[in-house]
């Protein structure tokens, strides 16, 4: 027989035999349990003298900050930026190194963007858009009323000339969006026309007024008796207090060459001269250039005769500008419109002769509008009109990646630390768990086989 | 059991029994009745009223079938009946039954009782209920499951579609009525279009002259529906609601020929506008195709030889009626300055009545000789055509395009296009002929001596006046044809003034004897001369140049100063537009439905002006915004049409004035 | 100086459009008689089934016989008036019950709309544009003489688009009144055709 103590030792190495791989295992999850165990601690310490850093990236940057601000206190954060932030986000970003938390960021995907609209001189309050951006980018450009128009970007900017703009207008190219609003208006003064009774007044004057501008004219029919048809003054006062620009359709005119020297030059006011009236002595002193008559007849109009675009009208060449002077439209080499800069004011030359038939023969859809838009812009790149605020109430931001780097510093890249997997606290509950899982294991299997 | 007692039991299950098959009956009757009522309603036109009663109709057959059988029955009631009925079935009874509970025999009761207890009534209950139960049970499977076999959407159209979910009709009622909607729309008669019926309708698009019914569920106590026109000095339209269809319903005869759109309110509730848009009845379409062109025809031997044929295409939208040549035929001619020189008579040739067809061709062919034609004649002839419209009276009508042919005169020396000459010669030639008939007129009265020597003489100088005025106008005419002198007189226009020269002065010495020979002359020369100028090339006209430097400023009247009033800007409406398409789209953010209700009035508005592609461009917004998904691109489209398209420069503008 | 005005009569496929063959040079000799407007010496004719209509902004129209548009012609009409042309329809019959004065009011009303042609007032600019005409259009001899339909039409009836005369239509008969060669005015004692200096000057001005 043997005795209790013997039969223990006995059952004991008879367990063993019976079950070696068994034990075995116990022995490893006892192994890797005091492991685990021993790194936890070791962590746990390691941990708390370890200085934070924070970093996140693109849409978690709201939450890491809610994070940073109320959970964690971070040595220093990097925020890696995607989109424009918001003024608050924005704000928030930049008050962390005042709470001893030095800030960093980056957005190398950010598109240097900016936006400025202005009045336009229109009797239809239209307004033009200046959008800077980089190249091959899709600027969206929308106001309160939606989307306007989109544009692709081929020259670092755009202009775009709107026929109307409710409220703010938004430019908006890969998420970044920058907002301006009209911080002035203008005063659109009347127009006067000048000539002897004829097509071109007739016409020009009409889809002047069609278009919304206020027009004086004094059209000659004969010199017997008071043989003229006027709209305003009889004789009128060619001065900035009454217009804003005179249009000159011909020799008519040239009785008022000095006045009109004198409006533009040093009044400011804008003065058209058409192609009948620009061959005139009386007007070469304040011409951009000079009008070359007989006037030439594009090869066009023979094949087409009577169909009319612009692009066919009879021109009297524009030649020998003034080096000041600018080409505003051409006709292959031809100069056909041109304008320069007198003194205050500016005067344009205009080379086509008979531009009435293009609103009466045009070949477009609608003509009569294309050529009523055409003179009125002509119209507006001279005038005078005078400036005056208007008050802004819509918040805006017109250079948005410019006003980040002014408020957050210039933007720096930061490589994503290669955090170790034994620094990453995340590391702690599952090495708590690693260290109950293997103690339990072992635990239970040996018990399961009688063991205490 | 006692006799009566089994009397009693017998007819409590027997009434029971017939009752169930009155019901039945009535029952099967009824949803019968309902399916035929919405058949009828859905493939026959009906007025509103009689489509409305057809429910009711059903409903009174039904509780009909129910009284009749239950009167039919009423032995199932009585006492004694029932009793017969027994002994009826039990003839072993011999009469034991009907005695026992006769209250004659009450004492003898003891007699017949166990005569009575011997018979079981039940199986002849039994007998009868698999009789008349059944039958009736299976009728009314067989009429509820064809009733609910027909789809929902066709038992509304008559207000029952949810016949058997009261608690939803009390829903309803209670809440919006707007909602759901369903609407009958009938084309007019002539276009023999389909009934269709609708169902949430939002654009109703039917000619004009259709006629609209639109219902939903719930009395018609406080809705109202209006008809607007936006964008028009039109005022609003309340339509009258009224009970029928599944509830309350409006009638609208679309007689406008603008589109509109129906407002809904039901005190706070209101629904989705309703687009009336009436498609106007197109007046058709016909193209000449013989003759091919205008022609010029030669005479031969004093006669038009062959004949004129005359065919044209015809078109119609919804179907043609008849169909017609006009041809006007003007005779003499000359130019003269009056119509009296020109003989005009119109006729109409080859007319042909259609039966509603939508293309046709017209034919004729007539002689010329049948025409009465003489050289100088021309014709115009054309073809019209009248399609079926019947609504209002208002006929549509469609013209070709009209040939002109002529009659060349024998001088004519080129057959191609010739035409009349000047005029002034016919002028004069008329006056003349007034002034020889009213001189002729004088003379004989003189010659009967039928006037005194003062109002002849008075008379005979007034007619010198006018004498004198043709002889102004034969001045005129010689001053035309010689250039103003440039060439020689033609001498029978010369010939002419001096005849009328003497006639003058002969009428203004009231010697109208010695007056008419001249009138003559003059007459003749002028007649003449008119003949033989009267045709030359068309095409080759050329008017003589006026020497402007002679004549530059000798005019001896001067103008003053005349002022000119300032066209008007146009637009205006597109900005006005403009402005509420703003206020709809920014409502979008906040209260989709608004914006979509300003939306659709800008729509209707649109429609109404003819702006066809902000309507569609609008319509899509609607539809995108309704169905959840971004309109966008739509408003955008919408934009620019009102506004126009931005000017873009992509490049820095070289004059920064200019846009 | 400015392209010259060119007096322009339109031939069109049906009627008899050349029925007035003097009144061009007529009325182009008063223009240069009254004014200093450049004006070409000789008018022309120009169809109002082409292009070339347009080149014309102002158009004499007359006639005695029904007048009947092909499709080109009524879309070229419409254009030239919606575009700021003028156009002056005259009724050379001046009867109400003659043919031309029929079909044209049916044109008109097929290419502009049934209550597109109204009566003009005596003030309008028209009348006293130039010469001042205060009784409204001037009547005719043949009216004075009772010929045709035997009235003296008191107004003359427009097409106006935005408040401007784009069809200015008479059944005076200007045709025949200024139908004669420029030298006989000389021997008159009121011009006639004043009037039509009138509606050359509205239509270069307005």
């Amino acid at each position: 027989m043997r005795s209790p103590a013997n039969l223990h030792v006995d059952f004991d190495s008879e367990e063993e035999r019976q079950f070696p791989v068994r034990t075995a295992i116990e022995w490893v999850l006892r192994v890797i349990g005091l492991v685990a165990l021993v790194f936890l601690i070791w962590q746990a310490i390691h941990l708390l003298n370890e200085k934070i850093s924070g970093r996140a990236e693109g849409e978690t940057v709201r939450e890491s900050l809610v994070r940073w601000s109320t959970q964690e206190t971070p040595h220093d954060i990097h925020a890696v930026l995607d989109s424009i932030p918001s003024p608050e986000l924005r704000d928030w970003l930049a008050s962390f190194p005042a709470t001893q938390t030095a800030m960093s960021w980056e957005g190398v995907s950010l598109k240097p963007s900016a936006v400025s609209v202005e009045p336009i001189a229109d009797p239809r309050k239209a307004v033009r858009v200046w959008v800077a951006a980089p190249n091959e980018g899709q600027v969206a450009v929308s106001d309160s009323m939606g989307l306007i128009d989109s544009v692709a970007i081929t020259s670092g900017g755009a202009v775009l000339n709107l026929h109307h703009l409710d409220g703010p207008v938004t430019a908006t190219i890969d998420g970044t969006a920058a907002t301006a609003a009209l911080r002035d208006s203008l005063k659109v003064k009347p127009v006067l026309i000048l000539g002897i009774a004829s097509w071109e007044g007739k016409f020009i004057m009409a889809s002047l007024e069609e278009h919304g501008w206020k027009v004086d004219a004094r059209f000659q029919v004969s010199p017997k008796g008071k043989g003229v048809v006027v709209q305003g003054p009889a004789e009128p006062r060619i001065d900035t207090a009454n217009y804003g620009t005179v249009i000159v359709l011909d020799s008519s005119a040239a009785k008022y060459a000095g006045a009109l020297a004198n409006f533009a030059r040093n009044q400011g006011g804008g003065v058209i001269v058409t192609g009948y009236a620009a061959p005139l002595n009386a007007f070469q002193g304040i011409m951009p250039g000079n009008a070359t008559m007989p006037s030439i007849l594009s090869e066009e109009i023979a094949a087409r005769d009577s169909s009319f675009a612009r692009s066919v009208l009879k021109i009297a060449k524009i030649t020998g500008l003034h080096s000041s002077a600018i080409p505003i439209e051409k006709r292959k080499d031809d100069v056909t419109v041109a304008a320069w800069v007198l003194g205050k004011g500016k005067v344009m030359q205009v080379g086509y002769l008979d531009t009435w038939k293009w609103r009466l023969g045009g070949i477009e859809q609608d003509p009569n509008a294309e050529y009523t838009l055409w003179w009125s812009r002509m119209v507006s790149g001279v005038t005078y009109a005078p400036r005056y605020d208007v008050q802004v109430v819509n918040e805006v931001e017109p250079t948005p990646m410019a006003s980040l780097v002014g408020i957050l510093g210039k933007p720096e890249t930061k490589e994503a630390k290669a955090a170790g997997i034994l620094n990453d606290p995340r590391l702690l509950p599952f090495l708590f768990g690693l260290v109950m899982a293997a103690f339990l294991l072992e635990w239970a299997s040996r018990r399961l086989r009688g063991r205490p | 059991m006692k006799a009566v007692e089994r009397v009693s039991q017998t007819k409590r299950s027997l009434s029971m029994v017939m009752g169930s098959a009155a019901v039945f009956w009535g029952g099967a009757i009824l949803f019968g009745a309902l399916a035929l009522a919405v058949l009828i309603r859905a493939y026959i036109p009906l007025p509103a009223m009689v489509g409305a009663a057809l429910p009711v109709i059903a409903i009174l057959s039904g509780v009909g079938t129910i009284a009749y059988l239950l009167w039919k029955y009423r032995f199932a009631w009585k006492f004694d009946s029932v009793a017969l009925w027994i002994e009826e079935k039990a003839p072993q009874l011999r009469y034991a039954l009907v005695t026992a509970i006769d209250p004659r025999f009450k004492e003898s009761s003891s007699i017949f009782d166990p005569i009575v207890a011997k018979v079981d009534t039940a199986p002849f209950v039994k007998e009868a209920a698999k009789k008349s139960t059944l039958p009736a049970l299976g009728a009314l499977i067989a009429a509820a499951a064809i009733f609910f076999f027909i789809p929902k959407d066709l038992r509304q159209a008559i207000g029952i579609g949810d016949l058997f979910k009261p608690g939803e009709e009390t829903a309803a009622v209670m809440g919006n009525r707007l909602v759901p909607l369903y609407g009958t729309l009938t084309p007019p008669a002539y276009s023999k279009l389909p009934v269709q019926q609708l169902e949430e309708p939002t654009t109703v698009s039917s000619l004009q002259g259709s006629n609209l019914v639109l219902t939903g569920k719930g009395n018609p106590d406080g809705i109202t529906v209006t008809q607007e026109y936006p964008g028009l000095s039109v005022e609003p339209k309340n339509l009258e609601v009224v009970a029928g269809g599944q509830g309350w319903m409006v009638s609208l005869a679309m007689t406008d020929s603008i589109p509109s759109y129906l407002r809904f309110r039901d005190r706070q509730y209101t629904r989705p506008l309703v687009i009336i848009d009436p498609v106007l009845d197109q007046p058709p379409v016909v193209k000449l195709l013989l003759p091919m062109r205008d022609t010029t025809l030669r005479m031969k031997d004093g006669k038009l030889p062959g004949r004129l044929e005359l065919s044209a295409d015809l078109r119609d939208d919804i179907g043609i009626s008849r169909a017609v040549f006009e041809m006007s035929i003007a005779s003499g001619g000359g130019g003269g300055g009056v119509d009296a020189n020109y003989e005009i008579r119109d006729t109409v040739v080859g007319s042909r009545v259609f039966n509603g067809e939508k293309t046709g061709r017209l034919e004729h062919s007539l002689t010329w000789a049948s025409l009465k034609l003489d050289e100088g004649h021309q014709v115009f002839v054309r073809a019209v055509v009248y399609d079926n419209n019947g609504y209002a009276r208002v006929v549509g009508k469609g013209y070709s395009e009209t040939r002109t042919i002529r009659v060349a005169t024998s001088a004519e020396y080129d057959t191609l296009n010739v035409n009349p000459a000047p005029p002034s010669a016919d002028t004069a030639l008329v006056t003349l002929r007034m002034l020889i008939i009213a001189t002729e007129k004088l003379d004989t009265l003189w010659q009967k001596k039928q006037i005194e020597k003062k109002p002849f003489q008075d008379s005979s100088q007034k007619l010198g006046g006018v004498s004198e005025k043709v002889r102004a106008t034969i001045n005129r005419i010689i001053d035309e044809q010689t250039g103003g002198g440039e060439i020689d007189a033609d001498p029978r226009l010369v010939l002419a003034r001096d005849s009328m020269w003497s006639a003058s002065r002969s009428l203004f010495i009231a010697e109208t004897w010695v007056a008419l020979p001249a009138l003559y002359a003059a007459y003749k020369a002028i007649q003449d001369y008119s003949n033989t100028a009267r045709y030359y090339i068309r095409g080759i006209l050329r008017v003589e140049p006026v020497n402007i430097d002679r004549v530059r400023l000798t005019g001896k009247d001067s103008a003053n100063v005349t002022d000119r009033t300032a066209r008007a800007m146009t637009g205006v409406d597109r900005v006005q537009m403009q402005r509420r398409y703003g206020e709809a789209v920014r409502m979008l953010k906040t209260d989709t439905a608004g914006a979509v209700e300003r939306l659709t009035m800008l729509q209707v508005e649109s429609m109404g002006k003819r702006y066809n592609d902000l309507a569609r461009s609008l319509g899509d917004a609607i539809g995108a915004v309704n169905d959840k998904k971004d309109p966008s691109q739509h408003l955008l489209r919408a934009r620019q049409f009102l506004e126009g398209n931005a000017g873009v420069l992509t490049t820095l503008p070289s004059w920064s004035g200019s846009w | 100086m400015v392209d010259d005005f060119v007096f322009a009569t339109a031939i069109y496929d049906s009627g008899d459009w050349e029925s007035a063959p003097l009144l061009p040079q007529n009325l182009i000799d008063s223009i240069a008689q009254y004014t200093a407007l450049p004006v070409a010496p000789s008018g022309i004719y120009v169809a109002l089934g082409t292009e070339e209509i347009f080149n014309y902004p102002f158009v004499w129209f007359t006639g005695h016989l029904p007048v009947r548009f092909t499709d080109q012609e009524r879309t070229n009409l419409k254009k030239f008036v919606e575009r700021g042309g003028f156009m002056v329809i005259d009724d050379h019959n001046h009867d109400i019950d003659g043919h031309f004065h029929k079909t044209v009011l049916e044109e008109i009303s097929r290419t502009f709309g049934a209550d597109a042609l109204q009566p003009i007032p005596k003030d309008h600019e028209i009348y006293h544009c130039f010469f001042k005409f205060k009784d409204g259009p001037p009547a005719t001899q043949h009216e004075l003489n009772g010929w045709g339909d035997q009235l003296i039409h008191k107004e003359l009836f427009a097409v106006t688009i935005n408040g401007r005369i784009g069809i200015l239509y008479s059944n005076k008969d200007y045709s025949s009144e200024w139908n004669f060669g420029p030298k006989t005015k000389e021997f008159m004692q009121v011009d006639p055709t004043k009037f039509g200096i009138n509606m050359i000057v509205y239509a270069l001005t307005r």
